[in-house]
């Protein structure tokens, strides 16, 4: 099985478009960088202008973990179509380049190949999303320092602390990961059935907006069938920055207000990607190869 | 003397697309050592066929053996001992020659030495331009490096489907000189299929013809093509005169008009010169006299008439 995932591997770091995504990351966190350390303090002071009238804030509030924190926000937005720009091309641009009939005369199980295929994917996806770490956290505590972390939702202001706050972003970068490989995972059950990657790269893309446009309505009947959607969940990662609160209503350091929540999210996710994994080995072990 | 075992064993094969019947009930044997040629028109079930023997493509009925052990139990022994250019030779044009080369045979389950796969692409005249992308390389190379790739692993059988589409006359006549040298001087059992008659004629010692999807003839290609018959094409000033008095000699039962308005008959090679004697000694100013290909003549005849021939059967127009 290593040798079918170094060879896809191989494959998919030997295509230009794989490192468009790397540079696509590159370049829209080095933009938001740019426009917070332009002028991130002005936008800052205007969110917080009430927060400021009734508390006195020390500190750098600006700093690389609240940077990394907004990032990761965009992340429902493109990396999704950065993860199907490969994983979307993995079958279908096989069949479209006519190596799809080499690879399955070869004396390998169609499992094995796609197997083999999946988890060159599933690599290329953590690598990405490292690639998203890298820039997100580490370069943005180079240029804009590091301190407590401030987060501010319509009801509640959080405040992690520095010294509690870097194990959260492994794990919420993690969580992420889990988010992006069912992305991948779909792409890649799309990819069975298309001659060509454009048609799953679109569709993927059509699923997450359509499905993230659903979470947004509060209708009733979305409101049911919520739960089950996989866009729900991929923003999971949230809840690795909200703290319990003790009797004293202090925040505990070191704690999650919600973990049942983030493990069930991870679950649903996990088995998000076993559904559609699992569709496109039973596909494409009966798919005739016609391209 | 020992009878050769088969390599390939088809019985009752078929295969349906939705209610089009690509193959209808096919059964044939390639025996070992064969070159077997697989003859028909476009869309007669040649690439359809091709594709199930490769498990690319699920039989809807029938069983295929294949060294004599069943494919779809044993579909990974068997290709692991099977080679195969499947009409356009597509390979990963963003990589070299050489890598494409490696990454199938390490597919095929070897780890090769670079000494070995440079060996190899030095056999298909590809060595000086192994570490040029395969973007940049000519329908011939791209076809010699395909063949390079089927035959990394040293199959026992060699399966060409077109081989020489897109080639110009050199590569195709390297094809040819190939695949005589695999079956002549490696001892392996190749199937070609091709809608090129000649190119089949040259090189195969047995013969399958489908039509729509049917077996229509499968014997030595010695038995089934009868050199002391041809079929001529005849063209006069005046077909329609010359029709009308061909059928009153005895030369009317072996006579039809083609489509275009020809004379085509199939007649003993010795009886060429008399006919061709009485048209003119008749008035008739001949303008084309063309003996066939023995193949064409043959195959037009069992694909219009499309009806079942064995070896030694009488096969007149």
């Amino acid at each position: 099985m290593w040798s079918l995932v170094r060879i896809e591997l191989f494959k998919v770091f030997r295509k230009p478009r794989t490192y468009i995504a790397f540079v696509a990351v590159m370049a829209i966190v080095g933009l938001i960088q740019l426009g917070f350390y332009v002028d991130g303090k002005n936008y800052l002071s205007f969110g917080m202008q009430t927060l400021t009238e009734s508390f006195d804030i020390e500190g750098k509030i600006l700093n690389g973990y609240l940077m990394a924190y907004i990032i990761l926000q965009t992340l429902l937005v493109h990396v999704p179509l950065l993860i199907a720009l490969v994983a979307g091309d993995m079958i279908s641009g096989e069949a479209n380049m006519g190596t799809l009939r080499l690879l399955v005369t070869r004396p390998r199980s169609r499992q094995g190949l796609l197997m083999g295929k999946f988890l060159a994917s599933c690599i290329y996806t953590v690598a990405l999303l490292l690639w998203m770490a890298i820039w997100a956290l580490g370069v943005s505590v180079l240029l804009f320092g590091a301190d407590d972390m401030l987060i501010l939702k319509s009801e509640v202001v959080t405040q992690v602390l520095k010294s509690d706050v870097l194990w959260r972003y492994v794990a919420a970068f993690g969580f992420a990961t889990l988010s992006m490989i069912t992305v991948a995972a779909l792409a890649f059950l799309l990819s069975v059935f298309a001659e060509n990657s454009i048609g799953p790269i679109i569709t993927t893309m059509s699923i997450v907006i359509v499905f993230t446009i659903l979470n947004t309505l509060n209708l009733p009947f979305f409101n049911t069938i919520k739960p089950y959607l996989f866009t729900t969940h991929m923003l999971g990662w949230k809840g690795f920055f909200d703290l319990s609160v003790n009797a004293a209503h202090e925040q505990v350091v070191g704690s999650i207000e919600h973990p049942g929540a983030i493990a069930r999210s991870a679950t649903i996710l996990v088995a998000h990607v076993f559904l559609f994994y699992g569709a496109a080995v039973y596909f494409f072990k009966r798919k005739d190869i016609l391209s | 003397m020992s009878t050769p075992s088969p390599v390939v064993e088809v019985s009752s094969l078929s295969k349906l697309f939705g209610s089009f019947q690509a193959v209808n009930d096919l059964s044939f044997k390639v025996m070992a050592g064969d070159v077997y040629g697989f003859l028909g028109q476009n869309g007669a079930g040649k690439s359809t066929t091709i594709r199930m023997l490769l498990s690319l493509v699920r039989p809807s009925s029938g069983v295929m053996r294949i060294f004599g052990l069943d494919l779809e139990k044993h579909r990974r022994e068997i290709l692991s001992r099977v080679g195969a250019v499947i009409e356009s030779p597509d390979l990963y044009t963003y990589l070299n020659g050489y890598e494409n080369l490696e990454i199938f045979a390490r597919l095929s389950g070897i780890r090769p030495e670079r000494r070995i796969l440079m060996d190899k692409l030095d056999r298909v005249g590809l060595a000086s331009r192994g570490q040029d992308k395969v973007r940049a390389y000519s329908q011939g190379m791209k076809q010699r490096l395909g063949i390079a790739v089927a035959m990394v692993h040293d199959p026992a059988l060699v399966i060409l489907d077109e081989p020489t589409n897109g080639l110009d006359p050199q590569g195709i006549a390297d094809i040819r000189n190939l695949i005589r040298s695999l079956s002549r001087d490696q001892g392996k059992t190749v199937i070609v299929s091709s809608h090129l008659l000649a190119e089949i004629e040259q090189v195969a010692t047995r013969l399958l013809i489908i039509d729509r999807g049917r077996k229509v003839a499968e014997g030595p290609i010695h038995e089934l093509l009868d050199p002391e018959h041809v079929s001529l094409e005849v063209d006069t000033t005046d077909n329609e005169a010359c029709l009308r008095y061909l059928s009153g000699t005895g030369w009317r039962e072996k006579m039809e008009r083609t489509v275009t308005g020809r004379i085509r008959l199939s007649i003993d090679a010795a009886s060429v010169p008399s006919f061709n004697r009485e048209l003119v000694e008749k008035g008739f100013d001949v303008r084309a006299f063309n003996p066939q290909n023995a193949l064409e003549a043959y195959f037009l005849s069992l694909t219009q008439h499309n009806g079942y021939v064995e070896p030694g059967q009488d096969r007149t127009l």
